[in-house]
């Protein structure tokens, strides 16, 4: 458990402080620094609230067609719109087992990833 | 790509931008495939020495029509994965692997008060500004969480506090309103993502925002007055 203060802002930056208590862990794909930073940021959960527009949204499918980078299919892609895009990340072994079957053949490429 | 971990930052911003500076698409997919390999391979070493991990992607970078100190690939790479956090953070992907399905032509982005905690601070890290983020190595005691609206006036003093919390590292955030969509914002921000790292777009933000706060003596001015 750890006690921390943090800065509180509202939209037009008026600041005060919070301390809270924090208990992390848990199956966060978070490294240790991102973990800290979460440990401080809690403080901050009730101005979030509320600070961001809670407004409904959405983001447009094509959106994702758009964004997803597409250099892990082993042709052009140009114009593809996939059912599902894979999301990954350099350093999770998950990630990186799904790269290396994809490197050897012996897994299909999704023709865009996160 | 998710880049939440720090040390993924680096990492892929070198990847993407070699692969963005090749030719063409062919060109692209061999390089990507290349390094992708070259990192699996010698992972660990990568991971603790980023600036060994830019040694072998410029080596990889080749004779393209881009050098490699041409800012652009550098600074679209940037943007691309901020887009991509930002996305993953307001749809609350955070774990990975993950898919994201495209079975309905939009997704939904959930409330804050819809999420769990780990969640919304997920969403807020990835979200955010990165290049005024914290440095987190330095386990810093005190975040600021600033939501800047660029069409509202404060005073002097304001702007002088604003600048120090921006130096002290902030989770930064733009309101998005009609002063946001102005032209002359959004050309500033454009400038702002011309920039090929973080450190060039943190020092440009400081810049304009100590000008800012320099402008006048007296009286309450914005971030778009000051643009004007």
């Amino acid at each position: 458990m750890l006690v921390t203060p943090a800065t509180i802002l509202t939209p037009q930056w008026h600041s005060g402080e919070l301390a809270t208590e924090v208990a992390c862990g848990g199956d966060s794909v978070l490294d240790g620094s991102m973990l800290r930073l979460i440990k401080i940021l809690l403080g901050l959960t009730l101005a979030w609230l509320g600070m961001v527009a809670a407004e409904h949204r959405t983001i447009p499918a094509e959106v994702f067609w758009e964004s997803g980078f597409p250099w892990l299919a082993s042709e052009d892609v140009a114009g593809a719109e996939p059912f599902e895009i894979p999301v990954y990340q350099l350093s999770y072994a998950s990630c990186l087992e799904s790269f290396t079957a994809i490197l050897k053949g012996e897994e299909e490429p999704s023709p865009l990833f996160f | 790509m998710n880049t939440a971990k720090l040390p993924d930052r680096e990492i892929a911003h070198a990847l993407i931008a070699t692969v963005l500076a090749q030719s063409e698409g062919t060109e692209q997919r061999r390089v990507f495939r290349f390094l992708l390999g070259a990192f699996m391979a010698s992972l660990e070493l990568y991971l603790n020495d980023p600036a060994q991990w830019r040694e072998t992607c410029l080596e990889a970078w080749g004779e393209g029509p881009v050098a490699p100190t041409d800012p652009r690939p550098w600074a679209q790479a940037l943007n691309g994965l901020h887009g991509h956090n930002g996305l993953l953070g307001w749809l609350d992907v955070y774990q990975t692997p993950a898919w994201l399905s495209m079975a309905e032509e939009s997704r939904r982005v959930l409330a804050d008060e819809d999420l769990d905690e780990a969640g919304r601070q997920f969403r807020m890290l990835m979200v955010t500004e990165p290049s005024l983020q914290p440095n987190l190595e330095e386990d810093p005691v005190r975040v600021h969480s600033i939501q800047f609206n660029p069409g509202f006036a404060v005073d002097a003093g304001e702007w002088t506090e604003l600048v120090t919390q921006m130096e002290e590292g902030a989770l930064w955030l733009w309101v998005e309103n009609r002063a946001t969509d102005s032209k002359l914002l959004k050309q500033w921000r454009a400038e702002v993502e011309s920039l090929p790292d973080l450190s060039s777009r943190r020092g440009y933000f400081l810049k304009t925002f100590r000008g800012v706060a320099e402008w006048r003596k007296k009286g309450k001015w914005s971030l778009l007055n000051f643009l004007k």
